[in-house]
C-alpha cells in the first residue's frame, strides 16, 4: 500500500488519534500532516504503525507545550460549571462533555490511554502489542483497565459537576 | 472447570480470540451463571468506553491534497543539512532525533531566543554592580505559551541564530555615558518578570502612563470579579462550543479567538461597535472601559492595553476596533493576553509578558504609527508585546521588535516605541511617558559582546537597536533607520 493510499484511507483516523490526544483539532491536523511528510521521506515498512507512533510522540510533545493554556482553561471551565444564568445550548452542552471525557481520558495513564485510543482506530491487538512494545497477553488487560479507568474517572468527574483537572495531555 | 480469565473475557468480546478459545468461552459461558454476568458487564463496560470516546469526534478535517505533502517533503529535504547520522531514522522512537521540529504557525511562535539576548544585553549591564547577575543567566521565559524547558523552544524558533550564551565574568561597560551607569546602580528586578518586579522597574526607569482611573499597579488584578470572568468564559465557552475547524486560508489555525468568533456573531447583527463593546463590560471596569472606548486619540487606547494590567473587558473592546483592520493576528495577541491577565486575576501565574508574532501591518497598528525599519536589512521576524516587559523599554506603550539579518546571517533587533502625543484637555489624563533617551543614539550597555544603541528620534520614536556587530556598524545601522 503506498502511502498516498495510506493518507487517504488513514488520514482521518489519523488526526483523531491526535485529537484525542491533545484537544484541538487544527493542531492535530498539523501533527498529522507533518507525521505523513516524515513518512514520505523515510518510506517506513509498516507505514500505518510508523505514522501513529510519530503522531504519538508528536503529541506528547505538544502535551508539553500547552500546559498553561490547559491551566487556563481549566479555571475558564470551573467558572463555566459555576455559571447560574445562561442556559446552555445543545452544542454547549455536548462540548462540556467532550471536555470531561477528555479530562477523564488524561487521567488513565499514558500506555493504557494509547492502546485504547489505538484499538479505536482499528489496530489490531498484535499491531498494538508491537507498538507500544508490550507482550499481546497483556493488551488485553491494558485495554481493560484502560476503559474501566476512564468510566470510572468519567462518572467521578461528572458527578462533581466540573471539570476539574480537564487536560489535554499528559506531559510525561 | 475454572472461570474465565477477565484478559481472555475481553479478547473474546474484541475478536481477539482464536478460533479454539473462542469454543472455549462459549461453552463456558453457556453453563456458568457468573461468567455470563461478567462478560454482560464486560460488555456494558466496553461500550461505555466506546461511547464516551466517540463523544471526541473531530469535526470535518481539512486534508491538504498529496502532492503538497510530498512538496514539503521535498522541500524540507532540500533545506536540511544532510548527515549521516540524520539519515539514520528507521524507528520511529528516534525521529525525533535530527528533524526539523514540527513548524508552529506564525503567529505563535515564541520568542525566546532572541529576545533573551535583549534580557541579557541591557540585564546583565544594569545589574552587575548588585550581584543579581546569576538570576539573568537563564533566559527569561518570554513567548507566548510558558516553557518548562527553554532549550526546547530554542530548536523550534526558525529565527534563532544560536542561543546567546552569557558570561557571567565578561561584562564590560565600554562607553557607557554616565547617566546610564546611573542606573546600574540601582536594584532591578530580573528582566521580564512578574508585574511586583515590573513595578520596581518603573520607578527607577519611566515615567507610567497614567489613564485616568486606572487603578495602581498591583491593585488591579486582586479584585477582578467573578462577573468579569464569567464574561470572559462564556467567550471561551462558546469557542469550545463552536467545533474548531479551521479554513485553511485564516492565518490563526484552530484555537480559535474567543473574543472574534464572538464579534462575527455580532456584527451579524449589525450591532451598534460602541453598544456592542459595552455589552462586555461588567460591573467591576464598566467605568474604566468606557473611558478607554471612548478616548479619541488611538495611541491612547493602545497605550491603555499595552499596559501589562488592562482589563480584559477594555481589551475586548481595542479588539472588537482591530478585528477589521490589521486584524486576525493581531486580535490573536489581544487574546493571548486577555488569557494571561485573567489567569492572573484568578491567582495563576502571569509569567512573563509574551511577545507575538504578527504581520508588519499589525506591527504598526500595535504601535500607533508607521513602523521604522531598516530597508537594508533582511527582516526575518516581527513581534510585538506591551512595553516594559523589556528593560530599556517604556512601560505603558506598546512594544514592536523587528529582527533583522544581514548578508552575513548575523542577526539585529530593532525595538521601538511610539511615544504617546499629549492628550488635549480632558478627562482622559494621560501623562506620556518620557524617555530618558537622547536625540543622539547612545551605547546604553555592551556585555559580552552584544550592543545596544537607545535614541529617541524627531518624530517621537523610541528606538532601540540590538546586535553583537561592532560598535561602529551598529552605530552606524542606528543611522540607516527610516
Amino acid at each position: 500500500m503506498d502511502l498516498s493510499q495510506v493518507y487517504r484511507e488513514h488520514y482521518r483516523s489519523l488526526v483523531r488519534f491526535v485529537y484525542r490526544r491533545i484537544g484541538d483539532q487544527g493542531r492535530a491536523e498539523e501533527l498529522a500532516q507533518e507525521a505523513f511528510v516524515r513518512a514520505i521521506e523515510h518510506q517506513p515498512s509498516q507505514p500505518r504503525a510508523w505514522l501513529f507512533q510519530v503522531a504519538a510522540n508528536l503529541a506528547r510533545d505538544e502535551g508539553r507545550r500547552l500546559s498553561v493554556r490547559r491551566r487556563h482553561l481549566q479555571l475558564v471551565r470551573d467558572e463555566v460549571a459555576r455559571q447560574r444564568a445562561p442556559a446552555p445550548d445543545a452544542v454547549f452542552e455536548r462540548r462540556e462533555k467532550a471536555e470531561l471525557v477528555r479530562a477523564a481520558l488524561a487521567e488513565i495513564s499514558p500506555r493504557d490511554r494509547d492502546a485504547l485510543l489505538l484499538w479505536e482506530e482499528g489496530f489490531s491487538y498484535d499491531e498494538i502489542s508491537e507498538m507500544l512494545e508490550i507482550s499481546r497477553g497483556s493488551v488485553g488487560t491494558t485495554l481493560t483497565r484502560a476503559r474501566k479507568r476512564l468510566a470510572e474517572a468519567y462518572r467521578r468527574l461528572s458527578a462533581s459537576g466540573s471539570g476539574a483537572g480537564s487536560q489535554t495531555d499528559v506531559a510525561h | 472447570m475454572s472461570h474465565i480469565e477477565e484478559e481472555v473475557l475481553y479478547a473474546y468480546l474484541d475478536g481477539e480470540c482464536d478460533e479454539d478459545e473462542r469454543q472455549e468461552v462459549e461453552r463456558h459461558v453457556a453453563t456458568c451463571d457468573d461468567c455470563r454476568e461478567r462478560m454482560r458487564e464486560a460488555k456494558g463496560l466496553g461500550l461505555e468506553a466506546a461511547e464516551l470516546l466517540a463523544e471526541l469526534e473531530p469535526g470535518p478535517v481539512h486534508a491538504p491534497p498529496w502532492h503538497e505533502l510530498e512538496r514539503r517533503a521535498a522541500d524540507r529535504k532540500a533545506d536540511r543539512d544532510i548527515s549521516a547520522d540524520a539519515g539514520d531514522l528507521a524507528a520511529p522512537d528516534t525521529v525525533g532525533a535530527g528533524m526539523p521540529p514540527v513548524p508552529l504557525p506564525l503567529w505563535r511562535r515564541p520568542a525566546l531566543a532572541w529576545a533573551a539576548t535583549i534580557v541579557l544585553a541591557f540585564g546583565l549591564g544594569w545589574l552587575t554592580n548588585s550581584g543579581l547577575v546569576s538570576e539573568l543567566l537563564q533566559p527569561a521565559p518570554v513567548g507566548f505559551e510558558e516553557i518548562e524547558d527553554p532549550t526546547e523552544l530554542s530548536e523550534a524558533n526558525p529565527f534563532e541564530p544560536g542561543r546567546v550564551e552569557s558570561s557571567a565574568g565578561e561584562v564590560s561597560f565600554e562607553e557607557i555615558p554616565e547617566e546610564e551607569l546611573r542606573f546600574a546602580s540601582q536594584p532591578q528586578a530580573a528582566p521580564a518578570a512578574e508585574p511586583d518586579a515590573r513595578d520596581a522597574d518603573a520607578q527607577a526607569v519611566t515615567d507610567e502612563v497614567l489613564v485616568a482611573g486606572e487603578r495602581a499597579p498591583g491593585e488591579a488584578r486582586q479584585d477582578r470579579t467573578a462577573d468579569e470572568l464569567k464574561a470572559l468564559a462564556e467567550g471561551m465557552a462558546r469557542k469550545e462550543a463552536a467545533p474548531a475547524t479551521p479554513a485553511a486560508a485564516e492565518p490563526p489555525p484552530a484555537v480559535a479567538d474567543p473574543k472574534v468568533a464572538e464579534q462575527e456573531q455580532q456584527r451579524a447583527t449589525m450591532e451598534d461597535p460602541v453598544a456592542r463593546r459595552q455589552r462586555q463590560v461588567v460591573a467591576a471596569d464598566e467605568r474604566r472601559a468606557a473611558e478607554i472606548a471612548q478616548a479619541n486619540v488611538p495611541q491612547q487606547r493602545m497605550a491603555a492595553v499595552a499596559a501589562a494590567d488592562a482589563p480584559p473587558v477594555a481589551v475586548a473592546g481595542v479588539v472588537a476596533d482591530l478585528e477589521g483592520g490589521a486584524g486576525a493576528d493581531l486580535a490573536a495577541v489581544y487574546h493571548g493576553l486577555v488569557d494571561r491577565y485573567s489567569a492572573a486575576g484568578r491567582g495563576g501565574e502571569v509569567g512573563a509578558v509574551g511577545f507575538y508574532s504578527v504581520s508588519p501591518e499589525s506591527a504598526e497598528a500595535w504601535l500607533g504609527a508607521p513602523l521604522r525599519q531598516l530597508p537594508e536589512l533582511t527582516l526575518v521576524g516581527v513581534e510585538v508585546g506591551p512595553g516594559g516587559s523589556l528593560q530599556g523599554s517604556l512601560r505603558g506603550l506598546p512594544l514592536v521588535i523587528l529582527q533583522y539579518q544581514d548578508a552575513a546571517g548575523q542577526q539585529v533587533t530593532l525595538l521601538q516605541q511610539y511615544l504617546v502625543p499629549a492628550a488635549p484637555e480632558g478627562p482622559e489624563a494621560v501623562t506620556v511617558p518620557r524617555s530618558e533617551a537622547v536625540a543622539e543614539p547612545a551605547l546604553i550597555v555592551s556585555p559580552g559582546g552584544v550592543r545596544a544603541y537607545r535614541w529617541q528620534d524627531a518624530s517621537g520614536y523610541l528606538l532601540t537597536i540590538v546586535g553583537t556587530l561592532s560598535s561602529d556598524t551598529m552605530r552606524g545601522l542606528a543611522d540607516r533607520v527610516r
